[in-house]
């Protein structure tokens, strides 16, 4: 069920849109009242975009909730809905579940937690919420109709999804009154086999439907029909006649059972049409049409007045303005596989059989009136890629027909080639009905129907036939013909390839197919989404010409009719006024008129019209029952849209279809995915894979490693130079060459040094976030954590904008977290408290992320309570994390550092009195973790201040290089505070702890070797460098052997059992290719001090034993190694 | 037609590679090893090797095999076969790359590769090969006479983490 290939993608939006509707949930819970519209239209766009996201990819859960949710946020934005406690409480946690959902997706590809529950609630709150509101409730029409017939007792309206069930009750109304009035017809037929092949054909599709939507006893029904229609074709072809009573028959019951099959087609209606005929035809399409979406009351008002043109017009546009237009629809069928051509042809049987059934035209009826197509792409933004996809496909077959126009007269055979374009068109069709086009779908089938007799041979100009109808089309979607112009001039030439490739893309046009992709296409919003978008589609049929031998000037003057018939359309659409409506009138008898005689003349007004801005829509959306946001929704008024020059889209397909090559689904979603982001973001972004990132920092470190070998290739050089000087004796004259090479040499090496270094800072850009994408997540947070207590507080974040590496962002989250919530949960006092104090009853809790030098700093501030030292200080002593007298030592900043001390948190977490203190010593070694360094300060009653210093990544580091023995060392200088020259005398013993007096204090050195079991014995042991290094807690010395200086690494992963308990966080390879083993100076204070608490023990034991255990501990270490 | 032949003999290719596995053989002393060659990512001399201080013992240390950052394991050691000889300096490090996981190997020698039916490999036998615990022994195959046995290089890293934090306890 679910599309593996495309959830990645799935996964990644939705989270994108999740996140983004947190921010507007939580904006919504704050501002009370009405101004938040806009922040509501958000969540609605996200929901929206969510919802169709996961119907494309088939995450039933998301998609169910999703939906719900979009109903239930239209309702708020319309105001039937209040903004209670309740429904944000709902929505937030709705919002989380599917938030879950998508986590599951992300892990096991699988959707665990239920959604019934929130689905109930939501129901239950919108049926509470909205007692009496049919016109703006989510359910479907039917929803609340009475059902009889024995049929429908399978239909249970709790348990059936809305949308496929609009899909189906789609279907059914789409054949039903076909199918009647096959039936009127086939009493009168001379063909009664070929009605009867239509009839199958829509049963056909009709069963699948209910197969669909596992109706057996209906599915069962329509399988006895066509058991029955095979055996009266069966008798026919035999020669006998058969009994066809039976067709009324299964259409009564059907109907019984579903009444709302036949909205707009009452029995009085069926009898005139069936005495009509054979002018039925037509009037059972206007039914039809008049059916296809839910049922208006403007209608009957307009039928009682109206002539039968105007009623089918009429009915129409109501119907549009229900429908939501373009849906997003499962590719599936919409772009195809690529297939030879041979099984075209034995597909051609199939096309034809889905054309006839869905274009009833034959007996055609004598007097037929120029076709009428209405531009009806949506600017809908969320159903862009649908969109840029239709129009990709338009471009395509506009090109390709255009091609064969050409080739036509030249062609030996011309019934195969007009077969093809048939094919084309039909396809075209097919895209149409997806989109809901009806009117472009209209048109298509009538195209298909002159192209047919073209190919039959009783219309003799095949060519004619084909130029109107595309140039029609090039008409109405100006983008088509952009790419079409220049598809013919560099196609034309070669036929071939251009076959294939509309080929390919018509051929799924097979009656299952077809049936199937329309199935799962979810239209549930057609009945319930409320956004509007503006699909304008528009009756076609009615106005139905046959295609009469064309001339020259009847091509010009068609398409210029159709241009003012669609302006009219247009026009009518908008304001419902008696100019509009007049004016339309007009227009269609211009065209009736033309069919019988030329055209003498435009009118040049009409032309206006065509840019009669959207905007005017919504003054007639209230009583059409369009929610008012539309202009807001869609900002740029689609008339203008198709006047102005192509959509950016197009230009953006138009590459795409300039290659050849045949795309898959995926491909082509992601193209007009592309084009979709490019278009409604201003700043345009890729996204990455972070692995090839990570590779290309890779390389750039590499590129950094090689510049230092550079270097050192130069100093050598320079040796050489004084090797040759000294011992060869070379005079300066000749060693003058050499000088020059070593300069060049050295020059080119500055050249590639600032090349790398450019390189390396702009890889290490691409990395670089916002630090928003961190600080908007706090807000639930800080929301979460307050919801239901007496606090208030307000959380203010400052320097969003400030980026850092993305691991970095990663790697702070938790900690901040953590923080924040010391600050809430006891930093903050409770309102009353905080009126106590004299403070603002609101609290405030500022996040402030800034430069410094190569390092982030982030602040979290807070006007709480503060740390109390004294408090702390019981607590260590209590706990015994420290005897009175360390404590008495202690400053009161390090009495306040004692909250990130392992083990004093879990206490503070027990009772809970005060302070901080959870997780506070996590929060200390993830941001060690990082190279970075955490500083508290506090004030009682005032409130308190965390400082996170990291640098900016992690990858390449400065650092300060030693050696130990043989081996080189690097130190991250972020850790590093100074470096000191000592004398063996200076080192004295605390307590078995080597010291240093510095600054008036002491402070612990380790011997580097010691600690690594180093042979160090040629080392002079007199002098030595120690480097103070601090783990944001203490500071204390190493004892290196040499200092080679400060340098630029690249930080290298090291296998993780090399890490663990090693204290070396990683390796870095230096200029002549050797290793040097990063040091974790954290872990290695940690492990000194292990070692130290050992000895200690040991000392405590005895003098004697500690001596003759210390050297023991040695040993074994040595032996190791 | 011509299609479906060329997938038939396609098959027929494939089965026979399934059929034959290529090994390369390496010893370690006495013994003779082998490992499936398409683990086998690169074979070295000797390269520079820089120690790792507080690290298991089997554990080399680490090389740099163009700029990235290798662990190498003495399999002697991990293995705990017989006492090492004197001499170093001839060694051969396999790079191996097992399950993502780039590591390498230093052995005595590396002898050549061997080609040998799947179906020939018998699994380890209840009694200890070479001194060697059979958890490591992925099967054994007889090669004209002699044995070569055939290590389970998963089990050798999967078991050095175990091993890893046994130590960590232990301290």
């Amino acid at each position: 069920m679910i599309d593996t290939s495309m959830l990645p993608d799935f996964i990644v939006e939705a989270a994108e849109h999740l996140e983004e509707m947190e921010n507007s949930l939580l904006k919504l819970e704050e501002g009370h009242g009405k101004e938040n519209k806009e922040v509501l239209d958000e969540l609605f766009r996200s929901m929206h975009t969510i919802k169709g996201a996961a119907q494309f990819v088939g995450i039933d859960r998301v998609a169910g909730l999703s939906h719900k949710l979009e109903n239930l946020l239209d309702l708020i934005r319309k105001g039937t809905q209040s903004l209670s406690p309740a429904v944000t409480d709902l929505l937030i946690e709705s919002k989380d579940r599917i938030n879950l959902l998508v986590e599951e997706l992300e892990r096991n590809q699988v959707e665990d937690s239920e959604v019934d529950d929130l689905l109930a609630r939501i129901k239950n709150l919108v049926e509470g919420g909205v007692p009496e509101s049919p016109v703006i409730a989510p359910a479907p029409p039917p929803y609340e109709e009475p059902r009889k017939g024995s049929l429908a007792e399978e239909n249970m309206a709790e348990e059936y999804d809305e949308e496929l069930y609009s899909i189906f009750l789609q279907q059914l109304k789409e054949n039903i009154p076909f199918l009647y009035a096959q039936t009127v017809e086939l009493s009168i037929s001379v063909d009664k086999q070929d009605v009867l092949y239509r009839c199958s054909d829509s049963i056909k599709s009709l069963k699948s439907s209910a197969n669909y939507m596992g109706y057996e006893k209906l599915a069962k029904h329509y399988t006895d029909w066509q058991r029955e229609i095979s055996n009266a074709v069966d008798q026919l072809s035999a020669g006998k006649m058969p009994n066809l009573g039976f067709m009324q028959d299964y259409i009564d019951e059907i109907i019984r059972s579903f009444p709302q099959a036949m909205d707009g087609y009452s029995q009085e209606d069926a009898g005139q049409a069936a005495t009509k005929k054979p002018k039925s035809d037509s009037a059972a399409l206007d039914y039809i049409f008049s059916s296809d979406g839910p049922q208006h009351e403007d209608e009957e008002k307009d039928a009682a007045q109206a002539n039968d043109l105007d009623l089918a017009l009429d009915s129409i546009f109501s119907d549009e303005d229900e429908e939501d237009g373009p849906i997003a629809v499962t590719l599936s069928g919409s772009v195809d596989d690529d297939e030879d051509e041979e099984n075209d042809k034995d597909e051609k049987e199939n096309v034809r059989s889905v054309t006839t059934s869905s274009a009833p035209t034959t007996p055609a009826p004598p007097e037929r009136k120029p076709l009428s197509l209405e531009y009806e792409l949506s600017e809908d933004e969320h159903d862009q890629e649908l969109v840029s996809i239709f129009l990709k496909k338009l471009q395509t077959d506009i090109r390709f027909l255009r091609e064969q126009e050409t080739a036509l007269p030249a062609a030996s055979d011309k019934k195969e080639l007009l077969e093809r374009c048939r094919e084309a068109v039909a396809g075209l069709s097919s895209s149409a009905n997806y989109m809901e086009y009806h009117s472009l779908a209209a048109f298509c089938r009538e195209w298909q129907q002159a192209l047919r007799e073209a190919a039959n041979g009783s219309n003799v100009d095949a060519t004619g036939a084909l130029h109107r109808f595309t140039e029609a089309l090039i008409q109405v979607y100006p983008q088509a013909v952009v790419d079409a112009e220049a598809g013919k001039q560099t196609l034309a030439p070669q036929p071939k390839p251009v076959v294939a490739e509309a080929v390919s893309s018509v051929e799924f046009d097979n009656a299952e197919d077809t049936v199937i992709s329309l199935l799962s296409k979810p239209t549930g919003e057609k009945v319930a989404a409320p956004v509007p978008p503006p699909s304008r589609s528009v009756p076609p049929d009615e106005v139905r010409h046959r295609p009469e031998p064309p001339s020259a000037e009847i091509k010009e003057d068609d398409s210029e009719l159709f241009a003012r018939l669609s302006s009219a359309l247009d026009m009518s659409m908008s304001p419902r006024s008696d100019a509009s409506e007049y004016q339309m009138d007009n227009v269609i008898e211009k065209i009736m008129d033309k069919t019988e005689s030329e055209p003498e003349e435009e009118q040049p007004e009409e032309l206006a019209v065509v840019s009669v801005p959207e905007a005017t829509e919504p003054t007639a959306a209230p009583e059409k029952e369009q929610p008012a946001p539309l202009a807001a929704i869609m900002p740029e008024p689609v008339a203008l849209k198709k006047a102005d020059a192509p959509l950016p889209i197009v230009e953006e397909e138009k590459a795409v279809i300039e290659e050849p090559a045949e795309f898959s689904d995926e491909e082509d979603a992601d193209a007009s995915k592309k084009s979709a982001v490019k278009k409604s973001a201003p700043r345009s972004s890729i996204r990455v894979d972070a692995d090839k990132i990570d590779y290309l920092m890779n390389q750039v470190g590499e590129l950094v490693v090689s510049r230092a070998y550079f270097a050192q290739l130069v100093n050598e050089m320079r040796g050489l130079q004084l090797l040759l000087q000294e011992r060869a004796k070379l005079t300066k004259s000749e060693l003058k060459p050499l000088q020059e090479f070593a300069f060049r040499l050295s020059e080119a090496g500055v050249h590639l040094g600032r090349v790398s270094n450019e390189l390396q800072e702009g890889v290490m850009k691409i990395r670089m976030l916002p630090i928003d994408q961190l600080f908007k997540r706090y807000p639930r947070l800080v929301r979460d954590l307050t919801h239901r207590t007496d606090k208030d507080i307000r959380l203010i974040t400052k320097g969003e904008e400030t980026e850092l590496d993305k691991m970095v962002i990663e790697s702070i989250s938790d900690p901040l977290i953590h923080i924040i919530r010391n600050a809430v949960d006891h930093g903050i006092e409770t309102i009353t408290d905080r009126k106590r104090a004299n403070k603002p009853s609101q609290g405030t809790l500022m996040l402030e992320a800034y430069h410094e030098s190569d390092h982030i700093v982030v602040e979290i501030t807070d006007d709480g309570r503060g740390i109390d030292p004294k408090r702390i200080r019981a607590k260590a002593l209590e706990k015994g994390l420290f005897d009175k007298e360390e404590l008495d030592r202690m400053s009161e900043e390090d009495i306040i550092r004692i909250i990130m001390e392992p083990g004093f948190s879990t206490a503070e977490k027990a009772t809970e009195t005060s302070g901080r203190g959870v997780g506070m010593d996590v929060v200390r070694k993830n941001v060690e973790r990082l190279n970075g360094m955490i500083e508290i300060s506090s004030k009682v009653g005032q409130g308190t201040r965390m400082r996170i210093k990291i640098p900016l990544t992690m990858a390449i580091i400065q650092a300060l290089m030693v050696r130990v023995g043989k081996e080189k060392f690097t130190i991250p200088l972020t850790s590093v505070e100074e470096t000191l020259r000592i004398f063996r005398h200076e080192i004295s013993q605390i307590e078995g702890v080597d010291v240093i007096y510095i600054r008036d204090t002491t402070m612990p050195i380790f011997q580097l070797g010691r600690i690594y079991s180093i042979d160090r014995s040629q080392e002079e042991e007199d002098k030595m460098f120690v480097v103070v290094v601090s783990t944001g807690t203490q500071e204390v010395g190493l004892v290196v052997d040499e200092l080679l200086g400060q340098e630029e690494v690249v930080i290298k992963p090291l296998a993780d059992y090399l890490r663990s308990g090693s204290g070396f966080g990683g390796a870095t390879i230096l200029g002549d290719g050797g290793i040097s083993l990063i040091l974790d100076i954290p872990e290695l204070v940690k492990i000194a001090g292990e070692e130290q608490a050992d000895k200690q023990a040991q000392r405590n034991m005895s003098f004697k034993r500690r001596r003759k255990r210390g050297t023991e501990e040695e040993q074994p270490q040595a032996v190791i190694h | 037609m011509p299609e479906g032949f060329a997938a038939e003999k396609r098959f027929a290719d494939r089965e026979e590679k399934e059929q034959l596995m290529q090994l390369v053989g390496f010893t370690i002393g006495k013994e003779q090893f082998g490992v499936d060659i398409l683990m086998v990512q690169e074979i070295i001399r000797s390269a520079p090797i820089t120690s790792v201080p507080n690290s298991p013992d089997f554990i080399e240390g680490v090389i740099n095999l163009r700029g990235n950052i290798i662990p190498v394991i003495e399999l002697r050691k991990r293995l705990n076969l017989y006492r090492k000889e004197s001499d170093t300096k001839d060694a051969w490090i396999l790079i191996l790359d097992i399950g993502g996981r780039v590591t390498g190997f230093i052995v005595d020698s590396v002898t050549k590769v061997l080609k040998i039916m799947e179906s020939t490999i018998e699994p380890p036998p209840d009694v200890i090969m070479a001194g060697l615990a059979n958890r490591y022994i992925k099967g054994v195959c007889d090669i004209g006479g002699s044995l070569l046995i055939l290590l389970d290089f998963n089990r050798i890293l999967m078991a050095d983490e175990l091993q890893q934090l046994g130590s960590i306890k232990g301290e």
